[in-house]
């Protein structure tokens, strides 16, 4: 066990992870993206953090029966994790600040999923690779994104062929209340499945950590021919479709308007896929 | 100012004009259709592309709304004022907002379909509810002054404190409501407006209908009982009217805070006296601020990517204003002496002992007494275990004794057994250098460092002083100024929470006062300062006895007031800083704290000042325990279950207090 742990901890600290001469067995994952990168794998996590909130809010895939919960991801249990005792444990972005202290439970691999700086849905990629490759998973790893790859782009000639070969653009928007929506930046998850649709999206907002900004309503009015397609759940939605300024927005006169069934926008490699299947759906939906 | 205006049609039409003007330009911001257009579509045209339905359905009912909301919260500060006789009260200051909020936070996690309607009325239950604890903890002695204001914020501190532990724990379901926490106007079109003006409406008619029993309310409670005046239902007449402003204006925009305190007082600066002029200069004061915070908001909009809530303009503009209007002291609050709350006479001996056994027994349960996968578990712990668990409880003692002297010197120097380091918004510049530092370096607040936090603390400090120099510190004003800092810098974060993305989570997990972070080094910066800072408090208790006797009292036992006070302010300050610094902000320890010593018995300076520190650190090392064993696996900050027992404890012992 300690020699393990003592291979483990150099391999990540040369930085480059490259496959463990035995791959961790228990795997405890503090944030949700990493979680869903690896049982993606086909590796099941001992333990989680929030595995409530996961079932609630990222759903698919799921995490597996009888995970051990570790409390809450911004402070998760230190005790019960000693206790548990994994071979590695996966954090992401802000949790760096406490990797110290969770290095003398386990090695630590720590990556940053989201960020101003780069596209989330590469470095998503890139993070699923890594894992592939330290898990011994590799081929997995590529051929589950070959396979998306692949998916996207049958879908991406369906929505082109339904718009002939000229689809609108594309904002992916999520309700905040009746008067303000959340915009995608160019360096979300959204953007990353409109691209890999051949969509573009009208607004560029500038990008931010994970991608979203918060705007006025009316900031809508701004998209020129363009369709709009809200993700679920809104529990306004009656108030905010029944508002005059809503009515007036170009695109709902248009028709252009559509809702996309509840996905998570902030999850790992593949989510990608799953999002990129709800706006094809919605699209070709809406061009019927 | 001693120029009295003249409620004449001209002064009348001139607020009209001015609104007017500000409103127009406020329509402005953002593009918009020709003025022929404008007026076309206002007068009922059609419009015939977008740009002139956005300047029809928002841009228009947005500036109306300012208007609109702008004035009911004027009027409602305005009510309240009047009816209580002191400047400070406001529906923000009496703890209404916090109740408000609170309301809504709970609503969105039992029951998030919530529609329009039913959210004012919670708005409003919440409200009321606050309020009518604020009033009575104040008691009627001290509606009028001081202690009003200290037990609003108290009231805020613990109703805000319980909504961050619910916002924690379900955080998905609360991230869209923190945009409203900060306040702000767009619109969709007018219904906002038309449900808000026949409420505006009733509720200035019901002003209206009370000028004459409002102003006898001017004179003081005495003074309105001898005019045959029934001083205190017609005060709850007076609160309801506010309230229900309050209520309709917040449910539609959110909270904004400062309104409600700064117009009336913009008023009444401007030499307005009579209470009808007076009522009618608040309202159209509101609505100016608020017209004039909105543009400001708007203007800043477009230049950065993330929405700027209105709120955090309006506070950025009130707070400065209120500063600024405050020349003159609170009247007999500042010279009135430190009363302690009732208690035993002396400490004794076996006094002691239980505050250092008690002690003694949360220290051990800490370390020895956790829950794990299998259930419970007590005796020594492990290697591992212990390493977690010291710090912690060592962190959170000092944190507990820290904060609990710097709460007994305060309320000696403000004289007001109400004061306290996070009421008079230290604990809140340093929370807010931290958010902005770090807003503004691109990284986490949590990897900014304890620098930029003791940063904050002393600019609190040091603002504080600067403000207060030329009055000597006298304790009504720099009671007043810490409230306007605290209110500033709560907008400021709010503004950092508004953002709504995952970041917003862990932030308000540092916000709470968390020991989870408590490494053996943590631990001892802060133990170490602590002891030496509380040293010197023990050492300088005689000019703490001394000032709480009065300024002339102080002087006459040959005390310098000011400098003595400088010096003991900074400590109580560094205290404070120490504590934000390394654990985040800690609400209500210095506040009850002194109170149980004095219960104990403790009421000479230096014991007091001893037994506090016992009873901080007893309160916190117990708190941070109950955070990790209650809901485990998941740990509650320490500092926010401080925060819920401490107040609640606090307000029953108040309730005990007055009924007795």
């Amino acid at each position: 066990m300690i020699t393990r742990r003592l291979l483990l901890s150099a391999a990540l600290a040369a930085a480059a992870p490259r496959a463990f001469a035995k791959p961790p067995v228990r795997v405890a994952a503090l944030s949700w993206s990493m979680a869903e990168q690896i049982i993606e794998l086909g590796v099941a996590p001992v333990a989680m953090a929030d595995p409530g909130g996961y079932a609630t809010w990222v759903v698919h895939p799921a995490a597996p029966e009888g995970i051990v919960d570790l409390g809450r991801r911004q402070e998760p249990n230190l005790e019960l994790l000693a206790e548990i005792a994994p071979d590695l444990i996966l954090i992401s972005d802000d949790q760096s600040r406490f990797a110290a202290a969770l290095e003398r439970i386990a090695p630590v691999l720590h990556r940053d999923s989201f960020s101003a700086r780069h596209d989330n849905g590469d470095a998503a990629r890139g993070i699923l690779l890594e894992l592939g490759r330290a898990f011994g998973r590799e081929r997995v790893a590529l051929d589950r994104l070959a396979a998306m790859d692949a998916r996207m782009a049958a879908r991406a000639r369906d929505v082109a062929a339904a718009f002939n070969g000229a689809p609108p653009p594309v904002a992916v928007i999520r309700f905040a209340d009746t008067s303000r929506v959340f915009l995608h930046a160019r360096n979300s998850m959204p953007a990353a499945a409109l691209r890999a649709l051949g969509l573009r999206a009208p607004f560029d907002p500038p990008p931010s950590p994970w991608g979203i900004s918060m705007r006025p309503l009316v900031s809508l009015g701004a998209a020129e021919g363009a369709v709009v397609l809200a993700i679920e759940p809104f529990s306004h939605a009656e108030a905010a479709f029944d508002a005059p300024l809503w009515q007036a927005m170009p695109f709902v006169k248009a028709g252009r308007f559509g809702s996309i069934p509840p996905v998570w926008t902030y999850g790992g490699a593949l989510s990608v896929g799953y999002l990129g299947d709800a706006i094809a759906d919605a699209m070709l939906e809406m061009a019927s | 100012m001693n120029r009295v205006w003249r409620a004449t049609p001209g002064a009348a039409a001139l607020s009209i004009l001015g609104l007017a003007a500000l409103a127009s330009l406020h329509v402005q911001i953002g593009g918009a259709p020709s003025v022929l257009a404008q007026i076309a579509l206002l007068l009922g045209a059609v419009p015939r592309d977008f740009p002139e339905a956005a300047f029809l359905y928002s841009a228009a009912p947005r500036a109306t709304m300012a208007i609109l909301a702008g004035a009911a919260l004027g009027l409602a500060g305005m009510a309240l004022q009047q009816a209580t006789g002191n400047r400070l009260a406001s529906p923000y200051t009496l703890g209404a907002s916090s109740g408000a909020w609170l309301a809504l936070v709970i609503a969105s996690i039992v029951a998030p379909q919530i529609a329009g309607g039913a959210r004012e009325g919670i708005a409003f239950a919440g409200a009321a509810a606050a309020t009518a604890l604020t009033l009575f903890i104040a008691g009627r002695e001290g509606i009028g002054g001081l202690p009003l204001v200290l037990a609003g914020m108290a009231v805020s501190i613990l109703l805000g404190a319980t909504a961050t532990g619910a916002a924690l724990l379900n955080a998905q379901y609360v991230r869209n409501i923190f945009v409203w926490g900060a306040g702000d106007l767009a619109q969709t079109g007018w219904q906002n407006a038309a449900s808000l003006a026949p409420r505006l409406g009733l509720g200035a008619l019901a002003l209206v209908a009370c000028l004459r029993p409002l102003s006898l309310m001017a004179l003081g409670a005495q003074g309105a009982r001898a005019r045959g005046l029934a001083a205190g239902p017609f005060l709850a007449v007076a609160a309801g009217v506010s309230m229900f402003l309050t209520a309709a204006a917040v449910a539609t925009v959110g909270l904004i805070g400062f309104v409600g305190l700064a117009a009336p007082n913009m008023a009444r600066a401007l030499g307005v006296r009579r209470p009808g002029a007076r009522m009618a200069m608040s309202a159209a004061l509101g609505a100016a601020v608020l017209l004039v915070a909105d543009m400001l908001a708007l203007i800043a909009d477009r230049l950065t990517a993330d929405l700027v809530p209105t709120g955090a303009c309006a506070a950025l503009i009130g707070a400065p204003v209120l500063i600024v209007l405050m020349r003159r002291p609170m009247g007999r609050a500042d010279h009135a002496a430190f009363r302690l709350p009732q208690g035993r006479a002396r400490i004794g001996a076996w006094g002691w002992r239980a505050l250092v056994g008690l002690l003694a027994v949360a220290l051990v349960t800490s370390i020895c007494v956790a829950r794990t996968r299998t259930g419970w578990d007590a005796g020594l712990p492990r290697d591992f275990a212990f390493a977690l668990r010291w710090p912690r409880a060592l962190a959170a003692g000092a944190a507990g004794a820290a904060m609990a002297v710097s709460g007994v010197l305060l309320q000696r120097l403000v004289r007001n057994p109400l004061a306290s380091p996070d009421i008079l918004g230290i604990s809140a510049g340093a929370a807010l250098a931290l958010v902005g530092g770090a807003a503004l370096m691109g990284v986490s607040a949590l990897a900014a460092g304890p620098g930029l936090a003791l940063l904050g603390a002393f600019g609190a400090l040091a603002l504080l002083l600067a403000l207060n120099r030329r009055h000597g510190f006298a304790p009504g004003t720099l009671a007043l100024t810490g409230v306007a800092l605290a209110a500033l810098m709560d907008s400021g974060v709010n503004l950092v929470l508004a953002r709504g993305d995952e970041g917003s989570v862990a932030l308000l997990a540092w916000l709470s006062g968390s020991t989870w972070r408590a490494t053996p080094e943590l631990a001892l910066s802060l133990a170490i300062p602590a002891a030496v800072l509380g040293g010197g408090a023990i050492m300088l208790h005689r000019w703490a006895t001394a000032l709480s006797g009065g300024d002339a009292f102080a002087r006459g036992v040959g005390l310098a007031p000011g400098p003595a006070r400088l010096a003991l302010l900074s400590l109580a300050a560094a205290l404070a800083a120490a504590v934000t610094a390394t654990l985040g902000p800690i609400a209500f320890v210095g506040l009850l704290a002194p109170h149980l010593a004095t219960m104990a018995g403790a009421r000479r300076v230096r014991a007091q000042i001893a037994a506090a520190a016992l009873a901080g650190a007893i309160l916190m090392v117990a708190a941070d325990w109950l955070g990790r064993v209650a809901l485990y696996p998941a740990e509650l900050p320490a500092g926010l279950l401080a925060s819920v027992l401490g107040g609640a404890y606090f307000i029953a012992m108040l309730a005990r207090r007055r009924r007795a």
